[in-house]
């Protein structure tokens, strides 16, 4: 059973969860997996940041792939990881 | 991890009469400077340590060509996301950069320093994405979230 029940926003982003799989299931398996199990933790491999200013604390991104962005945030009381937002990331 | 200006002097009779237990000193407490005909000049310190100065080194020297470039007021190139910051959040990272910066030199855990450069790349990186900075300040609704199955991958 995991330890975190996840969910999305709303459906812009399963919306873009949806493209990120529909291009790399298995990275999208990978980063379920991870959310359900240790959201908070730093992975090991470097595959999620976490956003620093007031603004945006809270909020943790999740590497799917060199494309492929998953933002999310933890409600540590409830169990639960709010997918905010999926999709590319900007090059600049 | 100690520093080597906290290390233990040893004359090189010393070291030669008694290696065991310098190398323990050095193993388990701290570097060691050698003396021989009034030089001070070698050192012998574990690897572990000696890498974790190089790692520091190289964060120091990028950190000053930071305050240099902030203080010639010129596009930062050893941070070239920094631009991409808001006026509010670059100063929150000058003021997490050198809290960091100063507990690593302390401390020689130069992983939190590392952490915080690559957070706050992805913090800067997040403002080139307007999508991504209204799905961050929509309200939270609970009545619409909606519950994520576990992906299956077709083998």
């Amino acid at each position: 059973m995991s330890k975190y029940e996840i969910v999305f926003k709303n459906k812009k982003a399963q919306k873009g969860w949806d493209q990120i799989r529909q291009r790399d299931a298995a990275g999208v398996q990978k980063c379920w997996d991870w959310l359900s199990e240790t959201p908070l933790q730093r992975h090991p491999g470097g595959k999620t940041s976490m956003f620093r200013s007031q603004r945006k604390r809270g909020v943790i991104e999740y590497w799917v792939n060199y494309h492929d962005r998953v933002f999310f945030t933890v409600d540590k009381e409830a169990n639960l990881v709010v997918i905010e937002y999926a999709g590319p990331h900007p090059k600049y | 991890m100690l520093s080597v200006f906290e290390d233990q002097i040893v004359q090189v009779s010393d070291l030669k009469k008694r290696m065991k237990y310098w190398l323990d000193v050095v193993r388990h407490t701290a570097p060691v400077t050698i003396v021989q005909g009034g030089k001070a000049d070698l050192i012998i310190m574990r690897r572990a340590d000696e890498a974790i100065h190089a790692k520091i080194l190289d964060y120091a020297r990028l950190v000053a060509q930071f305050l240099l470039e902030q203080r010639q007021e010129v596009e930062s190139q050893a941070f070239p996301w920094y631009k991409h910051l808001e006026t509010d959040e670059q100063e929150e990272f000058m003021a997490d950069l050198l809290r960091c910066f100063s507990d690593m030199v302390q401390t020689g855990d130069w992983q939190e320093f590392a952490y915080l450069l690559q957070d706050w790349q992805a913090t800067a990186e997040s403002n080139l994405n307007p999508e991504l900075l209204a799905a961050l300040e929509a309200p939270h609704r609970p009545e619409e979230y909606i519950p994520v199955e576990r992906p299956v991958v077709e083998i």
